[in-house]
């Protein structure tokens, strides 16, 4: 008996050792190593640690890598002017042949960012840290991969070729633990809002937002969300998104659950001919805004406070011209802002095409009256 | 900088390019020194520099760089030893019509012209506009446009303009959507009329009214200086005219549409009539056929003339009895109303449309 004992404690002893030894690289958030399959780079966002979400639009997919960028660093400011040049030059190309995608900055490390597409439309990541511009490897990486899960009729699909179906990421988020994903299809005009934990499981939770018109509340329509950021608003969460028909739309994050249908209240209008393109918060001597780059206004700066006095009516859709019932819409000095992302709480970097035709890469740092 | 070229050896005839080369390849004895460049699908994507130009070099030490100026920077990319030579492969493709230069120890040891398309190789066109029929409803929401080749992105704004019957061009009447939507090939892009402007009530509807007036005739132009991802041009413009009726407000009804049966024992098409053009792309996959045992008849699904009917041919010959055709609900009219509700509902309106459901069915009948 003692001696069966004695086998079994060596065994036991043998196998902990042998699982110890060989066991697996474990690696942070179920990473595993390799080279992701990436058909394009739409949309970036960090994550925590460095890890960077990677939006393919084309692959119907989100990749998450650990670009190990992850050590605080102190924020340079960027003031590339002719970073179209620039880059093209890099490229081996003329700025003709390629496009900026999206830019984010790394909360860590305050490097930028840029997902940067040519002609022939092969994607390449990019990182900016002051004035020196570096390629980010996209192989041999930790990464994993989610697919993004398309209408529950999907799966019903048969085999006549390829669908034509795409759905397009239009931005990428994340808050507390979740990835957050608004898509829109060539097909269907509605807007799918994905709730994606991460690490990622099999789980992903779909919202479909459905939102009111401002002006008498008469109508209620869905259309795609363009961009999106979250914000707290009176200590609650809030989705504040951009629409392709109307600019700001809020929903409580609470109320967007799988399967739900929710209906958001829209708290402003800039007019025709224009697109949101891009959304974050800033913060000023307490004060938090948000901001909001338009492709055919100059940026808009909204103070949360008023935000947040226009709480009382929020599951009724507004009735009046919202800028007249005080939420006061400042438009900031700058125009054709194409892209812009948050450095630190009152720095942004900024991606504007300036009036002399230059495209320039620039942080606000400089600029410290712009957030006043 | 002490500057010697070799000849390029081209892994594909070029024209005038060619003829360059080959002057300079029949003046050369040393073929096996050439820098040559390396396709995929028309597309430059690497450099072999051979090992005789370079016997066991320090990778370090070689850049390509663009041939236009001294300063350009080195261009991104690996390099990596291979048999013959020195493989260098760009981040991205070799832009066609520029020159490399290929440095080692910052002297230049050869230089290489990407040769553009001839005209010979280019048939890039217009293969469709959709819809193709040249009437629509005020609050049309959507076209397609199919092209021969897989196109650049981002370009649609400069490239497509409707014009009204005075010939002035409509300013803002499509969505301005980056990243615009194109199929996975890039042979077919989705356009938007700006849904601000078709939803009523909202400030751009209000401010400068709905896209398309009823009554109103207009031209929808694609410019011939549209490029392909290759870099070729469409080299001829394509214009889809079309008059405007009046506001569609009603979602298609599957139980109003005809169903023509064929007879069992025949493997003819069953053709479904929906009087009125559908959405072109989703028509393209809402549809399915199911026997009694609530089994997918497979077949072939071919859509019929100006998207207003479509035809189901099985591969195998029908059996008496009855199927059910299945619809997904998400199919769209051209306003963008579905099976399960309108583009936008009127909340003064107290109609409801009845339950949402992610199919509806209509059942036929295959009789002998």
């Amino acid at each position: 008996m003692k001696k069966s004992v004695l086998i079994f404690g060596v065994c036991a002893l043998v196998a902990g050792i042998t699982a110890f030894t060989f066991r697996a690289e474990e690696l942070p958030y179920n990473l595993k190593r390799g080279t992701p399959e990436i058909k394009s780079i739409t949309s970036l966002a960090f994550g925590p640690d460095g890890i960077l979400f990677i939006g393919d639009s084309k692959g119907a997919s989100v990749i998450a890598v650990n670009t190990k960028d992850a050590s605080n660093s102190v924020l340079q400011p960027i003031n590339s002017i002719g970073i179209d040049k620039k880059l093209a030059g890099m490229l081996g190309t003329t700025e003709e042949n390629i496009s900026i995608l999206d830019i984010a900055v790394n909360p860590i490390s305050k490097k930028v960012y840029l997902a940067v597409q040519s002609g022939d439309g092969t994607p390449v990541l990019l990182s900016i840290e002051g004035e020196t511009i570096a390629p980010v490897s996209l192989k041999d990486v930790e990464f994993d991969v989610v697919v993004l899960n398309n209408s529950p009729a999907e799966d019903a699909k048969d085999g006549r070729g390829r669908p034509l179906r795409i759905s397009s990421i239009s931005d990428l988020g994340y808050a507390n633990g979740k990835l957050l994903v608004s898509g829109l299809s060539n097909q269907e005009f509605s807007s799918t809002f994905r709730s994606i934990p991460f690490p990622f499981t099999d789980k992903q939770d779909f919202a479909s937002l459905e939102i009111f018109h401002a002006a008498h509340g008469k109508y209620e329509t869905t259309s795609p969300i363009k961009t999106f950021t979250t914000a707290q608003v009176n200590g609650k969460e809030y989705l504040v998104a951009s629409y392709t028909c109307t600019p700001l739309v809020l929903f409580p994050m609470d109320e967007l659950k799988a399967g739900t249908h929710v209906k958001g209240r829209t708290i402003a209008e800039m007019g025709s001919g224009n697109q949101p393109l891009d959304l974050v918060n800033m913060e000023k001597d307490g004060k938090s805004f948000l901001v909001m780059a338009n492709s055919n206004r100059p940026v808009f700066r909204v103070d949360f406070n008023d935000i947040e006095n226009f709480e009382g009516s929020l599951t009724e859709p507004v009735t009046a011209n919202f800028a007249t019932d005080g939420v006061d819409f400042v438009s900031m000095p700058m125009t054709n802002v194409l892209q812009l992302d948050k450095m630190n709480d009152d720095t942004m970097v900024i991606l504007q095409r300036k009036s002399n035709g230059s495209l320039d890469l620039w942080s606000t740092e400089k600029s410290g009256n712009l957030l006043k | 900088m002490n500057s010697k070229s070799f000849p390029i050896r081209l892994s594909l005839v070029h024209s005038l390019i060619f003829f360059s080369a080959f002057f300079l390849l029949s003046c050369s004895s040393a073929s096996e020194s050439e820098i040559s460049i390396i396709w995929e699908n028309d597309r430059a994507i690497g450099l072999i520099v051979p090992s005789d130009i370079l016997d066991s070099p320090d990778l370090a030490q070689l850049s390509i760089h663009l041939a236009s100026g001294e300063n350009n920077p080195p261009v991104l990319g690996e390099l990596r030893e291979e048999d013959n030579g020195i493989l260098f492969s760009p981040l991205i493709p070799f832009t066609r019509g520029l020159s490399y230069e290929i440095r080692y120890k910052d002297v230049s040891i050869g230089n290489v012209s990407i040769p553009q398309l001839t005209e010979g190789e280019t048939n890039l066109s217009v293969l469709e506009i959709y819809p193709t029929q040249d009437i629509l409803p005020e609050n049309q929401l959507k076209f397609f446009i199919k092209f021969s080749k897989p196109m650049r992105e981002g370009e649609s704004t400069a490239h497509v303009t409707l014009l009204n019957s005075k010939l002035d061009t409509l300013k803002g009447a499509f969505l301005d959507l980056q990243p615009e939507l194109w199929n996975e090939d890039q042979t077919l892009l989705t356009l938007w009329l700006d849904p601000g402007r078709i939803k009523r009530d909202l400030v751009p509807n209000l401010e400068m009214g709905a896209p398309l007036e009823m009554g109103e005739s207009y031209h929808l132009i694609i410019s011939e200086k549209w490029k392909s991802k290759s870099g070729e041009s469409l080299n001829e413009s394509y214009t889809k005219d079309f008059t405007v009726t009046a506001r569609d407000s009603i979602s298609p009804v599957p139980t109003s549409w005809i169903v023509g049966a064929p007879k069992a024992g025949t493997i003819e098409a069953v053709e479904i009539d929906f009087s009125e053009a559908l959405d072109y792309s989703l028509l393209r996959e809402v549809f399915r056929i199911r026997d009694l045992n609530d089994q997918k008849v497979p077949g072939k699904w071919n859509i019929g003339i100006e998207e207003k009917s479509i035809r189901f041919t099985p591969d195998t010959d029908w059996k008496k009895g009855k199927y059910v055709l299945e619809i997904e609900s998400r199919l769209e009219d051209l306003a963008g109303n579905n099976l399960n509700r309108l583009f936008e509902t009127d909340l003064s309106n107290p109609s409801k449309p009845a339950i949402e459901t992610d199919f509806k069915r209509l059942e036929f009948e295959i009789k002998e």
